[in-house]
């Protein structure tokens, strides 16, 4: 027998979540305001909600942050040009679709640079980010509405370990940008990591770990008074979960098999924009991501001076989207139901009294707003076949990546800004 | 004879001392006048016109020398860094002309002429042989009137020789310079250009060494510029490449002057500082350069822009010489006096000056007490507190060029080559706007 509803309570729980929702609404016209600063208590258990499994036939996204700042220039604009070959010539006019005029939009506050790159394109919604303590040239963000992930997430019955950042060794406070305070969202719907800190992480607390169960003897007490601290250090970096981690136990076996091939130097595996490639491969056989994102980022070398270190990281991106294409065309789950969406964090500068013009990114810049992206899903149902390039007279912007997506993927992104990229859908 | 039976040797009487006879300083009444000297009224204001037209065209000359033509830049601005140490000497002489008598006879042209065609001048030429006529009649080398022949070659040169003498002295002071600052600049460039390509292929094995390299060419560098200055000056003023060598004699100069010394650094910083930030101004997408609506104009707007660059920076880069040359040449008068240094065993090219402007430097005895005990040792603390003060300096001075550097790269030569220094050649033009591209 179903307990009758009692009208008072209805009532203000109607009016509370009006409220609620008038509040996100308002807010979600504001990009400088977060929409809640209370983050979810992970011990506090999920509410009962119905979440649907994602369907097997439903298609995987892999998200290519081109990262480190790339020009239309050095990528799209020139096909004979181009040090992408693979990305141009075979995702984008075999199987794709090229929007070349993509912007990231010129407003106060923001910035094109790579931690507020990937949050525009993992919150599709532009905003002005500080350093959480206002520290100079720190980039400790947080995401003021929900991240793709945490959509996905909420949508859907997705396990951590399948709802996947793979992060370079030189942006660790990337590492971090993983969920909103935004309720329903946030701590709870967060994608997981995989990057070379989180290993190293793994590394010094499965070694604790395996000294605790042996009764003390595989470390000395210096040995493992050192190795505390680190691993201490290591989980204060995190400035958002307060040291809660996502140790699933996929996760951790991921990384003993990493170790078992790699070894624990970090002398042996792949290094830079190659270890990425190489952490995307075994991610794709071992964990079966339902939505992976891979964040590039060596082009950005060239602020040093040297421009080879630009084009040759193009390079070497480009080699390792041809790498997990090829994984992804081999496997059954994978092929023909995978898109592909490849876009830059930021574009760089082209001032051309300067020795190396696209040395920096600066915000000022208009060529540092210019970037492009290009959609792929070789097969899979109700996309563009290959070859399109949508020129139009307004420009598509970054934050469109989410609203795409969602719609890809089939869950509702109410925060996110940018309109979906309709033209990559047949 | 015994230590006991040597006699007992009291102080002299102070009244006894010797002194340092200086030529007595002329009374400005007691200077001849133009008119005393037999010369027109006008004559003055027409030496005042032609003085400054003189200057001024020599100015003009010398920041198209400095920012002119791709790689013909970097000769001529060669010629500038020797046309400038003709201007260091002139003006090294012309310090110690002012304390002379000769001051009362004649002219600083007059005495000029007087030390032989291959003298100094008071206003150094970029491309005309000085001294014509001088030049004209000069004896052969073997001897003997020189032939009409002769005569012709010498009056063909005519042209270009001061261009030709600049540009060897120049190279003779850069090739001093590299010398002393090569290692340290190549070390420097070494360091960032394998240091950051090791960086971005990831090889942590060797990730020490490019650092490493960094902070011992920047060590090396700080130490050297302790002694190019004052090494650059004695150089300019002698003429001669073999005395930026004389190491003992340079150092002595710069333990003399500490406090000089230590304001030419920050003189030197200063100005470097000042370069930085206006060659650096490139960065803004604002820059007209950047703005122009094609590459061709972009260029012309940043050649403009650098040729007003060069007019404000080489007159800057010919004071800061001068400032050296004037620290050098009071630094040479106190060792002189100090007796750390006898005249006998000064250069000769210095001995003959002296000689010919009649300077008799004695060295003053001083004598032993608490006074002299406290005088010494408050020069020995100041001059390591000057020291210190030299080091963190360069120390800056690097700091800077590095900070700059990463705003504004330009591969390879502005490691090798800091233009307040070393040659002052102010062509930032990119090698891909050259050629008429954007990238």
């Amino acid at each position: 027998m179903s307990t009758p509803i009692d009208r008072r309570r209805f009532l203000f729980q109607s009016t509370a979540l009006g409220a609620a929702a008038a509040g996100l609404s308002i807010s979600a016209d504001d990009p400088n305001r977060p929409v809640d600063n209370e983050p979810n208590d992970p011990e506090e258990p999920l509410p009962q909600r119905r979440q649907p499994t994602y369907p097997d036939r439903s298609p995987r996204v892999i998200l290519i942050r081109f990262g480190g700042g790339v020009r239309r220039l050095e990528t799209i604009l020139d096909p004979e040009r181009t040090y992408c070959p693979f990305i141009y010539h075979e995702l984008f006019k075999r199987h794709g679709v090229l929007f070349p005029n993509m912007e990231i939009e010129s407003a106060p506050g923001i910035e094109t640079s790579h931690g507020q790159g990937t949050l525009y394109v993992m919150t599709g919604r532009y905003a002005e980010y500080a350093d959480v303590e206002r520290r100079p040239l720190s980039d400790r963000f947080i995401p003021i509405v929900p991240t793709v992930f945490e959509y996905f997430r909420r949508a859907y019955k997705v396990p951590a370990h399948q709802a996947l950042i793979i992060n370079g060794e030189d942006r660790i406070n990337e590492d971090f940008y993983t969920f909103s305070n935004c309720r329903p969202y946030g701590i709870n719907y967060r994608s997981t990591v995989l990057s070379l800190f989180r290993y190293k992480q793994f590394l010094l607390r499965d070694e604790l770990q395996r000294d605790r169960a042996s009764g003390g003897s595989l470390l000395s007490a210096h040995e493992r008074t050192e190795k505390e601290r680190k691993l201490r250090e290591m989980e204060q970096k995190d400035y958002r979960s307060e040291g809660r981690q996502i140790i699933t136990p996929e996760i951790d076996d991921f990384w003993r098999s990493w170790r078992s091939y790699y070894g624990t130097s970090g002398l042996v595996n792949p290094r830079k924009d190659r270890l990425l490639t190489a952490l995307a491969l075994r991610v794709l056989r071992d964990l079966r991501p339902k939505l992976l994102m891979i964040n590039y980022q060596d082009p950005d070398y060239v602020h040093w001076g040297n421009p080879n270190f630009y084009t040759r990281a193009i390079s070497i991106i480009d080699e390792g989207v041809r790498e997990i294409f090829s994984a992804v065309q081999a496997d059954e789950e994978y092929r023909n139901n995978t898109v592909f969406l490849v876009v830059p964090d930021c574009g760089r500068d082209s001032n051309r009294c300067m020795p190396v013009p696209f040395q920096h990114h600066f915000s000022g810049s208009p060529s540092a707003h210019e970037i492009f992206a290009v959609a792929a899903g070789p097969g899979v149902t109700g996309l563009v076949r290959g070859g399109l390039r949508i020129e139009r007279h307004s420009t598509h912007q970054q934050t469109s990546m989410v609203a795409t997506i969602g719609k890809i993927m089939g869950f509702a992104t109410p925060h996110a800004q940018g309109p979906v990229l309709e033209e990559i859908f047949a | 004879m015994t230590d006991s039976e040597l006699p007992e040797v009291l102080p002299a009487a102070p009244e006894v001392y010797p002194v340092a006879r200086w030529a007595e300083k002329p009374l400005l009444a007691e200077v001849p006048t133009g008119l005393a000297l037999g010369r027109h009224p006008l004559a003055g204001a027409a030496d005042f016109c032609l003085a400054l037209g003189g200057w001024i065209w020599r100015w003009l000359v010398g920041a198209v020398m400095c920012f002119n033509a791709f790689v013909l830049t970097w000769f001529t601005a060669i010629a500038a860094v020797g046309w400038t140490n003709r201007v260091v000497q002139m003006i090294v002489l012309r310090s110690w002309w002012w304390r002379s008598a000769r001051r009362s006879r004649g002219t600083f042209a007059q005495f000029c002429e007087s030390l032989g065609p291959d003298g100094p001048v008071p206003r150094p030429r970029w491309f005309w042989q000085e001294r014509l006529i001088a030049d004209a009649s000069r004896p052969r080398p073997g001897g003997g009137q020189p032939g009409p022949f002769t005569t012709l070659l010498r009056i063909a040169s005519w042209p270009w020789y001061s261009l030709w003498l600049n540009f060897v002295l120049g190279f003779k002071a850069t090739f001093c310079t590299y010398a002393i600052l090569g290692l340290p600049c190549l070390c420097m460039l070494w360091s960032w250009e394998q240091g950051w390509l090791n960086s971005f292929n990831g090889g942590y094995e060797q990730a020490w060494f490019g650092p490493t390299m960094g902070i011992t060419g920047f060590l090396l560098f700080i130490a050297a510029m302790y002694y190019v200055p004052m090494a650059q000056a004695h150089q300019a003023a002698t003429g001669q490449a073999r005395a930026f060598f004389d190491f003992h004699f340079v150092w002595l100069l710069v333990r003399a002057r500490p406090t000089g010394y230590l304001l030419l650094a920050l003189a030197l910083g200063f100005w470097s500082l000042v370069l930085t930030i206006a060659r650096n101004a490139v960065i803004a997408p604002s820059f007209s350069g950047n703005g122009a609506a094609t590459a061709a104009e972009g260029l012309v707007s940043f050649q403009n822009y650098l040729l007003l660059l060069s007019l404000g920076m080489f007159p800057v880069y010919v004071i800061l010489r001068i400032f050296g040359g004037l620290v050098y040449q009071s630094a040479v008068l106190k060792v002189l006096r100090g007796g750390e240094v006898p005249v006998a065993e000064l250069h000769p090219v210095l001995r003959h000056w002296l000689d010919r402007l009649e300077i008799s430097v004695v060295p003053v005895a001083q004598a032993a007490g608490i006074t002299w005990y406290a005088r010494i040792s408050a020069r020995y603390t100041y001059r390591k507190a000057v020291f210190t003060l030299l080091f963190l300096l360069w120390f800056a001075f690097i700091v800077r060029y590095y900070v700059g550097y990463f705003f504004v790269a330009e591969p390879y030569t502005a490691f090798l080559n800091h233009p307040m220094l070393q040659i002052p050649c102010f062509d930032f033009v990119p090698h891909h706007l050259r050629q008429g591209h954007d990238f």
